[in-house]
C-alpha cells in the first residue's frame, strides 16, 4: 500500500484521537500545573497541585487500596481463571451451558453486577443468610476490611470469566504432541500440567495479567456503586479519589495532578508490556 | 486435551481413577457456575416479589410473583427514556467507531511505513491509560461550549476511548486476508477503496461483528463518562440504576426490577452471539 493510499484511510481514526485523547491528555498535564475551577481563568500555580497531591494521606491510602487490590485480584483471577479452564478443556458434556453461564459476570453492565452481588451482602441478602446459618455475622458496609474484601470478592468474581475464556481458548489450540510424549514418558497429570502446559500458556497469562493491572487502575464502578469508598475513605481507588477530587471537591487542577501521577505509575508497571509490544510491531513489518 | 488417563497408583484402576477426576471436575465447574449465576437469580427473583416478600428475613422461596415492580419502574418511574439513551448512543458509537475503525484497521494491516506502526504503538499507550486521563478537559470543554448533558458529546468520546482496542482488533481481522484478493479486484479496475468495500469487508464481516459486540459492550455498560458528563436529558441506563437508591430496602424490588431490565437487552443480544465474543477474546489473547 502506498502512502497516498493509506492516510485518506486512516485519517478519520487518527483525528478522532488526536482531538479527543492526545489533546485532551495534553491539556490535562497543562491544568495540573493550573489553580482552577469552573467560570474562572487558570492561574498558574507551579508544582503546588503536585505538592497538595503527594501531601494528601487520601492519595496514599487510595494508591494503597488500589495495589492491595491489584496484587489480590489477579493472583485469584489466574489461579481459578486456570484450574476451571483446565477442567473444562477435560469435560465434554454441558459445555455451552457452562460457558454461556459464565460469561454473565464479564458482560453485564458492571453497575448491575455491583448491584446484585452486593444485594447479596446486604443486611437481608442471601450471603449474609447462609453465613448467619454458620453463625458469622459482618458488617461488610461498615467494617473497613470486610468492605475492602468485598469489593476485592467482586473483582475477583467479575475478571475470572475473561481469564477462563482466553486459557481456554489458548488450551484449545495446543499442540498434542508435547502432551503425548509426557504420557508416554509417564509423567502424571499435575506434572503434565506444570511442565508441559504453564510453560505453553506463559504468553497468555502475561497478556491477562497486565489487562488486569490495567483495569485496577481504572476501578471506579464497583467502589462508587458498592461503598462509595466507604466506610471512611477505606475503600477509595485512585480513580475514585480522583473523581471526588475532581468532581465532587471541584478542584480540576487538583484532579489533574492526580491523572498525571497515576499515568506515569501505570506506565512504569507496563513497561516491559509497552517494549514487548513495541519490538512485536517492530518484527512483524 | 489433557487427559488425566492411565493410572500408575496400586489399588485403583485407570478406569475408575479417570470417573473419579471427572466427577470432581464437573463438581468444581458446576459450583463455580452457581456462584457466578446466584447473583442473578435472587435478583430476578426480588424483582418479582412483592415488596413484604422481598423484605421477608429469612427469604422466602415460595411467594406469589408479582409483575408490579416492573409496572412502576417502567410506567412511574419513567425507565423508557433512559433505554432510549442508551440505544442512542450504544447505537451511534457502535456505528461510527466501526466505520472509521473498519478503515484504519485495513490500511493498518497493509501499509508498511513507519507511520503505521507509531499510529499502532500510540494506540496501545492509550489504551492503557484510565477515562479519567480524558475526562477533566471534556468535562471544561463541555461546560464552555454548552454540549454537557448531550448524546453527541458522549458518543464522540465513546468512539475515541474505543478507537484503540477497535483498530488492533479490527487490523488483526484483516491481516488474515491475503492480499491477492484486493490486488486482482484492483487489476481487474476496481480503486483502493472499492477493492476493500466491495471484496475485503464482506469476507471479514465475522470479524467485523466480532468488533461491534465489543464498541457495544462498551458504550452500553459504560458509567463513570456518563456520570460526569450528562445530568438529566442524556443519561443512560447504569447511571440511571445507580440513583435509585440500592441501600434502601424498601425499594429492592424497584432496583431489582431494573438490574434485571437493564441485565436482560445485553445477555440476549451476547448468548445470541456468543461465538462471536468468543473469537475477539481469543484473537488477542492467543497472538498476544
Amino acid at each position: 500500500m502506498k502512502p497516498r493510499e493509506f492516510w485518506p484511510f486512516v485519517l478519520p481514526s487518527v483525528l478522532v484521537m488526536s482531538a479527543l485523547m492526545v489533546f485532551p491528555l495534553l491539556f490535562t498535564v497543562y491544568l495540573s500545573f493550573h489553580n482552577f475551577t469552573l467560570g474562572e481563568s487558570p492561574r498558574f500555580v507551579g508544582w503546588l497541585n503536585y505538592a497538595r497531591t503527594l501531601a494528601d494521606e487520601r492519595f496514599w491510602s487510595a494508591l494503597g487500596f488500589t495495589l492491595l487490590y491489584t496484587v489480590c485480584v489477579i493472583p485469584a483471577q489466574i489461579l481459578l481463571g486456570s484450574v476451571l479452564a483446565l477442567l473444562l478443556n477435560e469435560v465434554l458434556h454441558l459445555k455451552r451451558l457452562l460457558i454461556s453461564g459464565y460469561l454473565l459476570p464479564f458482560i453485564v453492565t458492571p453497575v448491575v453486577g455491583t448491584l446484585v452481588v452486593g444485594w447479596m451482602f446486604r443486611d437481608r441478602g442471601f450471603n449474609s443468610y447462609l453465613l448467619s446459618l454458620l453463625g458469622i455475622h459482618i458488617q461488610w458496609f461498615s467494617d473497613p476490611m470486610a468492605a475492602k474484601a468485598l469489593i476485592i470478592l467482586y473483582g475477583i468474581w467479575s475478571t475470572v470469566p475473561f481469564a477462563l475464556i482466553v486459557l481456554y481458548a489458548a488450551l484449545q489450540a495446543m499442540p498434542s504432541e508435547p502432551l503425548e510424549a509426557a504420557i508416554v514418558d509417564g509423567a502424571t497429570w499435575l506434572q503434565r500440567v506444570w511442565y508441559v502446559v504453564v510453560p505453553f500458556l506463559r504468553p497468555v497469562l502475561l497478556f491477562i495479567a497486565m489487562i488486569g493491572t490495567m483495569d485496577a487502575f481504572r476501578l471506579f464502578d464497583s467502589v462508587a456503586v458498592m461503598t462509595k469508598g466507604g466506610p471512611g475513605t477505606a475503600t477509595e481507588t485512585v480513580m475514585y479519589y480522583t473523581y471526588g477530587v475532581s468532581f465532587v471537591e471541584l478542584l480540576l487542577g487538583r484532579g489533574s495532578s492526580i491523572v498525571v501521577l497515576s499515568v506515569l505509575i501505570i506506565l512504569v508497571i507496563l513497561a516491559p508490556l509497552l517494549y514487548r509490544t513495541y519490538r512485536d510491531i517492530v518484527g512483524s513489518r | 486435551m489433557i487427559r488425566a488417563a492411565t493410572s500408575h497408583h496400586p489399588g485403583l484402576s485407570g478406569h475408575s481413577q479417570r470417573a473419579l477426576f471427572l466427577g470432581l471436575a464437573y463438581g468444581v465447574l458446576l459450583v463455580w457456575l452457581i456462584l457466578a449465576i446466584l447473583p442473578f437469580i435472587w435478583t430476578f427473583l426480588t424483582s418479582i416479589k412483592r415488596p413484604v416478600d422481598a423484605f421477608a428475613y429469612p427469604p422466602v422461596w415460595v411467594f406469589q410473583p408479582t409483575l408490579m415492580a416492573y409496572q412502576q419502574l417502567w410506567l412511574e418511574e419513567g425507565f423508557s427514556k433512559y433505554l432510549i439513551n442508551s440505544a442512542i448512543v450504544s447505537v451511534g458509537t457502535v456505528t461510527i467507531s466501526i466505520s472509521i475503525g473498519c478503515l484504519a484497521g485495513y490500511a493498518l494491516s497493509r501499509y508498511r511505513g513507519v507511520s503505521g506502526f507509531w499510529i499502532l504503538f500510540a494506540a496501545f499507550v492509550f489504551r492503557a491509560l484510565p477515562r479519567m486521563t480524558f475526562l477533566l478537559p471534556f468535562f471544561y470543554i463541555a461546560q464552555l461550549t454548552g454540549t454537557h448533558d448531550t448524546h453527541l458529546l458522549l458518543i464522540l468520546i465513546l468512539v475515541a476511548i474505543n478507537q484503540p482496542f477497535t483498530i488492533w482488533m479490527l487490523r488483526s481481522f484483516f491481516a488474515e486476508i491475503p492480499e491477492s484478493l484486493e490486488e486482482s479486484a484492483m487489476i481487474d479496475g476496481c480503486n483502493r477503496f472499492q477493492a476493500f468495500w466491495y471484496v475485503i469487508v464482506p469476507i471479514t464481516a465475522p470479524g467485523i461483528v466480532t468488533a461491534s459486540i465489543f464498541s457495544l459492550l462498551l458504550a452500553y455498560n459504560e458509567f463513570l463518562i456518563p456520570l460526569v458528563l450528562t445530568a438529566t436529558r442524556a443519561t443512560p441506563l447504569p447511571v440511571a440504576i445507580s440513583q435509585f437508591g440500592a441501600e434502601d430496602i424498601r425499594y429492592w424490588s424497584i432496583s431489582a426490577a431494573g438490574a434485571v431490565s437493564i441485565a436482560l437487552p445485553i445477555v440476549l443480544v451476547i448468548l445470541f452471539l456468543q461465538r462471536y465474543l468468543i473469537r475477539g477474546l481469543t484473537a488477542g489473547a492467543v497472538k498476544g
